[in-house]
């Protein structure tokens, strides 16, 4: 069944939009008998062809470096150390290959005593004890004979354990302090330079 | 140091993706390529240029300063229309810029900011009273939208500039489809009413 009357506004709206929704089969049967409906049709579609042929407008020249100067580009820790990695990675395939090699044998060799430490805790436990013991006695003969040197008779004097450990530390902050004036001095100086 | 990227070819989604690990071409590219429909957008709607460019760019600030919170379930374009067309009603709100001249600023008083905030509309023709007609039919066109209601401008300039769907527009201005039909279709007929004695 054919309409009787011209298209309503909304019907022409829905052929502009290219409906193909029920009903809309009898407004194109409509249109194929209606020279007025197709006239309307076809100014309707030119005046949206106008809107949609509006030109582009263009921003003032730099306006991605003055957007850019507001936005805070953040690089996530998992990105950073992605980037770092490849940072190292060699660029010949083979120096990568030998890489991945050596890299693939470290970790299986880690893995391997961690999974044997761990099958035998008593052991582990056992030797890790004796080795740190070992350390303490070494670290503490040096300390002790760094002291001697640096201060003689006193170090002999104060012998060993707390004291002496003060007498390190206070020795090795006046160095750190000195250094850092130091420093600060070199820093002043290039900085009048400068200027 | 990551490598050089041609992210021209690359799609939106993946642009975003390589924004939201840091990369500053990436961030350049979304704005190379959506600088001028935003800013179109925009200006269409507030008739400022000043205005157009400090939201514009407002758009582009707020958008890429939460780019990791994009949902890629959703087109990037439309987020970022979406802020667009919220910040021009909002200063439209504010400053009740509704009707204009084509040729400035609602607030350009002197000859020279009327210079300063006008456009020249671009021509496709060959022909120099084509282009003259095609001129002062742009214009027209301009004005007849600076015209309208904010909430059917957005409407014409999305489904019909920017090309974008019905359901994308009722998503993007958070409006029923229905009234989003509606809302273009009277902005259609009040356009063409407007436009009666230009064509």
């Amino acid at each position: 069944m054919t309409l009787t009357r011209h298209l309503l506004p909304d019907e022409l709206d829905l052929l502009l939009d290219g409906e193909t929704g029920f009903g809309v089969q009898q407004l194109t049967a409509h249109l194929r008998d209606c020279a007025d409906c197709r006239d309307e049709l076809a100014a309707l579609r030119a005046f949206v062809w106008d809107i949609e042929t509006l030109p582009e407008l263009t921003p003032n020249r730099g306006f991605a470096d003055r957007v850019m100067l507001e936005v805070h580009v953040f690089e996530p820790w998992h990105v950073a150390i992605r980037t770092s990695v490849a940072g190292w990675m060699p660029e010949s395939p083979a120096l990568r290959i030998a890489a991945g090699t050596a890299v693939t044998s470290a970790a299986t060799l880690v893995t391997g005593a961690a999974v044997w430490g761990w099958a035998h805790r008593d052991a582990t436990v056992f030797v890790g004890g004796l080795v740190t013991e070992r350390a303490r006695e070494g670290l503490f003969a040096s300390l002790t004979a760094t002291a001697q040197t640096l201060v003689g008779p006193l170090g002999s004097t104060v012998g060993s354990g707390l004291p002496l450990l003060a007498v390190a530390g206070a020795t090795l902050l006046t160095g750190a302090g000195l250094g850092f004036l130091g420093l600060r001095a070199v820093a002043a100086r290039a900085r009048r330079n400068e200027a | 140091m990551p490598r050089l990227l041609d992210a021209t070819n690359l799609p939106d989604a993946d642009l975003v993706a390589l924004a939201q690990e840091g990369r500053d071409e990436a961030y350049r590219e979304l704005i190379r390529r959506y600088e001028r429909p935003v800013f179109s957008l925009v200006y269409r709607m507030v008739r400022d240029r000043e205005a157009a460019e400090d939201l514009a760019q407002e758009t582009f600030i707020k958008v890429l300063n939460n780019i990791e919170k994009y949902s890629p379930e959703f087109k990037f374009s439309s987020w970022l229309f979406k802020i667009a067309n919220n910040l021009a009603i909002d200063s439209l709100r504010r400053r009740r810029l509704n009707t204009v001249s084509i040729d400035g600023a609602a607030g350009a008083a002197t000859q020279a900011e009327i210079e300063a905030t006008s456009f020249e509309i671009g021509d496709r023709s060959e022909n120099a009273l084509d282009e003259l007609a095609n001129k002062e039919l742009g214009a027209a066109i301009e004005v007849a939208i600076a015209k309208l209601r904010p909430l059917y401008r957005s409407c014409i300039l999305l489904r019909h500039v920017d090309g974008r769907s019905y359901e994308e527009i009722a998503q993007l201005l958070d409006l029923p489809l229905g009234t989003v039909k509606t809302y273009i279709h009277r902005a259609r007929h009040e356009l063409r009413e407007a436009l009666e004695d230009t064509r």
